[in-house]
């Protein structure tokens, strides 16, 4: 019994998370009162990808103790590269995609950068990179939008391997590698203790700096895939569509167990973080409550979420 | 001077968690009078000063002023009875004029409005009284320098109308002609008829100053005489005659002719000056002296933190250049720093993280960690060293400090380090921990690693190091062998008060 209380209490593993996770869906489950079919249940895992994916990104700059505003802003920033690139055609589908995801990578490393040189807080450097990345937007589109995702691509979003889609797959194909690179290298391991003390760790002869700019990097990456989903899903350009996933991608990771001083947190909470958010979504839809009651209830939630990991997180510090 | 006494403590007796650090302790003071208090770290100095003015209340005993029995609650209170004190660490606005930090609590005005150039005025009048006009009142305090705080601090409790004013270390950052400045303020206001206790290090600021002088040690007054009738020399054998007890282990007899580590010349902006240092292998070299001497400096140089201005750096003979940790560490040196907490250990992760975080590498098959051979390996860590824990997942803030310090020098053991920097090793933990770390140290170096330690703990310099070198003002005032080594002569060089005791 003591053994247990050990493994429960020393263990990074996310317990709690996962029981709210299996409670929203019993609850989804009796509101729509066995109407809905598994096949329900995977659409709106599907739905929930670009979300899944841009928060392991976030997850990753708060375990380095930062955080990124600028995520949701390079989904919008891919959106439309992609669609005014492509305008419907598939030739320049490979060149497009690279060039998304150079993009994306250049502005994580200039966050990077900016955050550890010239030792700036996070919050205000990416929320100022969000605003440069939304007023080039606006001066590219001049507020209008314009162009359309090749066919191809969008088999992402639409397609279905089997009875899973494929954009699930891609989601826990990117969640997987990333919870083993965290867990199981030697890198993860120091992003781990960048975010825990940067003191400690630049005494221990690691660069931090470096690290912290490759977590950011990482992100901004993800972001871009994330954008690509996204825009796989939508199917044309569409103003600010990626905007909201900036605070969506935050709120899962500290619903997941995540902290905002760095160090402490995981991928195996941010996934059902992300889960949670989505279904809570849903749900609200269902059973007819507005919007205005759908912000009342996730605000509620996180509010409750971050109280109690900051309980985890007061013994640890 | 026979008038009745301002203020009188009588039997102070002052307890911390079981721990008595003020016992018995009776003083009087009158007006006109210098009293100067001296001690070693640790002697309860402060203690006693933060009581008779009211910043702490005593376990037991009594306080008089003009004859009447108080208790003092707070230093407010204190301040009401006309008893200032002058702290070391500065409690300055750094966004505030001088002006303002100077008349704080007692702005000029009408209502809640502040006259400003009164204000300035006043402040600007206080300055010159003190004797040091030349400051702009109305220069922010984060842009003057260190020396300016300090007067601007002493023109604060100036501010207040002291009947006793208590300084504490009042001229650790002010130069020759400031000091004296200050020597002849105090002076000043002895005569008219204000009492003043200076707790220094430098006895150069207590013969100067005061007409009186008490020894304090282990919280105890062990000495009181009026200044004419005693000499430095005598001071400075009061404050350390202590016996030495048997904890440290046995050093080794001869000195290595194999140099580890060796500095020449080393400079560092106006921290360090001219530093000449060998370390032999296998062997302990303590570094001594008074706080913030450059102690904290060196050390931090020495590993690249802050790296050096100028001069040389050698290591088995040949000259490297370390500007980071990562190349120490690189160059097999090892770092202990003095704050473990915020630099040493990453708080939230487990006690097996934080032991194994410098060899991830070692422990990893082809970039991942093998997570059986780190278990093992912590285990065997924490089994070697005595570590006391639940469980190797415990995060590393639950143990106590004596087992997290060990878990810092395990970690670094494990990188095989050829020459660690300890600084202040054993500060805040328990003895048993203290004596597991020094037979640790002494058994290290018996397999040729070689160590530096930075104390201010003169019993753990002295016990522990093969070679001594006492630093002040960023400078080596002297080097002694560890065998010859007494805390007197340590003491005498770290307040310079003879130059050259090398012999």
């Amino acid at each position: 019994m003591k053994k247990i209380k050990f493994l429960i209490r020393y263990n990074d593993f996310p317990f709690g998370i996962y029981i709210l996770l299996i409670l929203m869906v019993a609850t989804f489950l009796i509101f729509t009162k066995g109407t809905v079919s598994p096949m329900h249940l995977l659409n709106i895992a599907r739905a929930a990808s670009p979300l899944g994916i841009v928060a392991i990104g976030q997850t990753l700059t708060l375990l380095v103790a930062g955080l990124d505003l600028s995520l949701g802003t390079q989904m919008s920033l891919v959106n439309l590269v992609l669609a005014s690139m492509m305008n419907g055609n598939s030739d320049k589908t490979f060149v497009a995609i690279l060039i998304s995801l150079t993009l994306c990578a250049f502005i994580g490393m200039v966050n990077g950068i900016v955050i550890t040189k010239f030792k700036m807080q996070p919050f205000l450097v990416t929320m100022a990179m969000s605003l440069i990345i939304q007023g080039g937007y606006y001066i590219y589109t001049k507020g209008i939008a314009r162009g359309s995702i090749a066919r191809e691509i969008r088999y992402l979003s639409e397609g279905w391997i089997g009875n899973i889609p494929v954009a699930l797959i891609l989601w826990i194909a990117l969640w997987l590698i990333c919870s083993v690179i965290l867990k199981k290298t030697v890198y993860g391991q120091k992003l781990y203790m960048a975010g825990a003390n940067k003191k400690a760790s630049d005494l221990s002869g690691f660069r931090s700096d470096r690290i912290i700019i490759s977590a950011y990097v990482l992100a901004a990456l993800l972001a871009g895939i994330a954008g690509i989903l996204l825009s796989a899903y939508i199917g044309v350009a569409s103003v600010d569509i990626g905007n909201s996933y900036t605070l969506d991608s935050v709120a899962a990771s500290v619903i997941g167990g995540t902290s905002f001083l760095g160090g402490v947190g995981s991928l195996e909470g941010t996934f059902p973080g992300v889960l949670i958010i989505t279904i809570l979504s849903s749900l609200m839809t269902i059973i007819g409550i507005s919007e205005a009651g759908k912000f009342i209830c996730q605000g509620t939630i996180i509010a409750v979420m971050v109280a109690l990991s900051q309980l985890r997180t007061k013994e640890r510090r | 001077m026979k008038h009745i006494c301002i203020l009188e403590g009588k039997n102070l007796f002052k307890e911390f968690q079981g721990n008595m650090v003020l016992k018995n302790a009776s003083l009087q003071c009158f007006p006109g009078e210098g009293i100067a208090l001296a001690g070693e770290n640790g002697a309860g100095k402060s203690t006693l000063m933060n009581i008779i003015s009211g910043g702490l209340k005593p376990t037991s005993g009594e306080i008089f002023i003009d004859g009447n029995k108080v208790i003092l609650s707070g230093s407010k209170q204190g301040k009401q009875y006309g008893i200032s004190f002058v702290h070391q660490e500065l409690s300055l606005f750094k966004e505030m004029t001088v002006g303002e930090n100077i008349m704080i609590g007692r702005e000029p005005g009408r209502k809640r409005l502040i006259d400003q150039q009164k204000l300035h005025k006043k402040a600007k009048e206080l300055l010159k009284e003190v004797g040091y006009e030349h400051i702009d009142v109305y220069a922010l305090v984060k842009n003057i320098s260190p020396a300016q705080k300090q007067i601007t601090e002493i023109a604060k409790a100036w501010a207040t109308t002291p009947r006793i004013l208590i300084f504490d270390e009042p001229t650790s950052s002010l130069n020759k002609k400031e000091s004296e400045i200050l020597f002849g303020f105090i002076n000043r206001i002895k005569k008219i008829g204000i009492c003043v206790i200076v707790i220094s290090h430098r006895l150069e600021d207590i013969f100067s100053t005061c007409d009186r002088v008490l020894v304090l040690k282990d919280g105890e007054f062990v000495f009181e005489s009026s200044i004419d009738k005693t000499s430095p020399d005598q001071i400075i054998s009061q404050m350390v005659g202590r016996e030495f007890k048997n904890i440290y282990p046995p050093k080794q007899q001869n000195l290595n002719k194999e140099i580890a580590l060796e500095l020449r010349e080393i400079c560092m902006e106006n921290k360090l000056k001219n530093i000449n240092f060998k370390v032999p292998k296998g062997s302990v070299i303590g570094v001594g002296g008074l706080e913030g001497q450059g102690q904290r400096e060196l050390s931090r140089s020495l590993f690249g933190i802050k790296p050096f201005t100028s001069g040389h750096y050698l290591i088995q003979g040949k000259e490297v250049q370390i500007k980071s940790p990562y190349e120490a560490v690189k160059n097999k040196l090892a770092f202990l720093s003095d704050d473990r907490k915020a630099e040493g250990l990453f708080m939230p992760l487990s006690t097996e993280k934080n032991a194994c975080s410098l060899i991830l590498n070692k422990l990893s098959h082809s970039g991942f960690i093998s997570t059986v051979r780190m278990k093992n390996k912590a285990q065997k860590i924490i089994s070697q060293l005595h570590i006391k824990v639940s469980d190797i997942k415990q995060p590393v803030s639950n143990l106590s400090g004596g087992n997290q310090q060990k878990i810092i020098l395990s970690k670094w053991l494990e990188t095989e380090p050829d020459v660690f920097i300890l600084h202040e090793p054993t500060r805040g933990i328990d003895v048993q921990s203290k004596l597991e770390i020094y037979q640790l140290i002494r058994n290290l170096t018996d397999k040729g690693m070689s160590v530096i330690i930075f104390t201010s703990d003169m019993l753990e310099l002295i016990g522990l190091s093969e070679y001594i070198y006492v630093l002040y003002e960023g400078e080596i005032s002297g080097e002694i062998p560890g065998i010859n080594a007494t805390e007197e002569k340590i003491m005498r060089l770290s307040a310079k008060h003879e130059k050259d005791v090398k012999k």
